[in-house]
């Protein structure tokens, strides 16, 4: 009987593999079609067609104030940050949105499985000139001019709003580019950031 | 001189994305509703295309790297509104008869989900990426951003809660080979 009789991990294994959520199944139609994706997403990235961008904002990027360590930090706070690390940053990016309104964006909490891909983030983070590598300009661009449609209610996004996430967008992709640049695997690399402008309502 | 055939980054992008793309449209329908993993797919690909010179020369770590920008762009979306992109219309309307034509089967897995669902969050994902998505427990440790040692634990822990949750009698017998299965499977 006990050769017949299965281990108890095997079984419970197959249980947690077996509730796994129906997902559609990939008939060639649906493979051509994400091949047809694959394929597209390049040129769709590449024709998306910048609109203009209003002198403010270009004038925000221009007039970036710059980043700073801790020390920098601590002369720069004067709102409530409200994750922990926030009030200690690792970096700090000063810019201006197209309305005109200054913000701070707070970088941090950086988390790796190789500590010291943590540490170059950390240093990375710190250095005066991450927001002039950061590709602000052109992410906002990117995010201004794709298709978007809100779903679930609420304003449509303006520059303000696709500014504040872009900025946030490109610092944490020229951090993760540089650990690659340096050599680190940057495959759940993760990071937090805290955003408030002098409007407050970031 | 003949000169060696290797692909253009471009060309290496498409090939791995098209060999990949189904594998993360299941990972993030099993995590969103149909319309939403088409949006986030095409999402996905435009991030992989927009940081095409990232892209790992490894066949198994480029995908990663694009289970990675999944994972982030599936943590965006649930931290910010959901956008639709042209792109996945398509897809989106195809999933949606998909989905009305397979359905899931009445109650298959259900208890276990519902279990899985109260673990805590971090230990019902690697639950998730191991038994769903068949990531091996390095992948996942890897995909979570935490060391393999600390997502060993996890692991065992998580199954001893939910092997608790599901009333399962025997506890603890797979202490040592719990993850002997998935690691041996290493995905290529």
């Amino acid at each position: 009987m006990n050769d017949t009789t299965e281990p108890e991990s095997d079984a419970f294994d197959r249980r947690l593999d077996a509730s796994a959520p129906d997902t559609s199944v990939l008939t060639p139609e649906l493979h051509a079609e994400i091949a047809r994706m694959a394929a597209t997403a390049k040129r769709e990235l590449s024709s998306r067609r910048p609109r203009h961008l209003s002198r403010a904002a270009i004038f925000g990027v221009a007039a970036v104030i710059g980043l700073g360590g801790v020390g920098a930090a601590a002369a720069a706070t004067f709102y409530e940050w409200g994750l922990p690390w926030a009030s200690n940053p690792d970096g700090i990016v000063h810019f201006t949105l197209p309305s005109g309104t200054d913000c701070e964006l707070r970088v941090g909490n950086f988390g790796a499985e190789n500590l010291e891909a943590a540490a170059a983030a950390r240093e990375f983070a710190g250095r005066a000139d991450i927001l002039d590598r950061a590709d602000v300009q052109g992410t906002f661009e990117e995010m201004r001019s794709a298709e978007i449609t809100v779903v679930g209610g609420g304003e449509t996004p303006g520059d303000d709003s696709f500014y504040k996430a872009a900025v946030a967008r490109a610092v944490g992709l020229v951090i993760s580019e540089e650990l690659q640049r340096q050599g680190f695997d940057t495959v759940g690399f993760s990071s937090e950031g805290e955003m408030h402008c002098s409007d407050d309502q970031s | 001189m003949t000169r060696a055939s290797r692909p253009e980054p471009a060309d290496r992008l498409s090939e791995v994305l098209t060999a990949v793309a189904p594998d993360l449209l299941k990972y993030l329908q099993r995590r969103v509703n149909g319309a939403d993993a088409a949006d986030l797919l095409a999402e996905t690909m435009t991030t992989a295309w927009r940081r095409e010179h990232l892209l790992p020369g490894e066949p198994e770590q480029a995908r990663m790297w694009l289970y990675g920008i999944a994972r982030n762009t599936l943590l965006n979306a649930e931290r910010s509104e959901r956008r639709r992109l042209r792109l996945a219309d398509r897809l989106r309307s195809m999933l949606a008869v998909h989905h009305d034509a397979v359905g899931q089967p009445a109650d298959t897995g259900g208890e276990v989900r519902d279990a899985i669902e109260r673990l805590e969050p971090h230990l019902a994902e690697l639950i998730r990426l191991v038994h769903w998505d068949g990531l091996t427990l390095v992948d996942a440790a890897a995909l979570i951003g935490i060391p393999a040692s600390t997502a060993r634990g996890r692991y065992q822990r998580a199954k001893q809660e939910l092997r608790e949750a599901l009333g399962s009698e025997s506890i603890g017998t797979d202490g040592g080979t719990f993850d002997a299965r998935h690691n041996a499977g290493a995905i290529s």
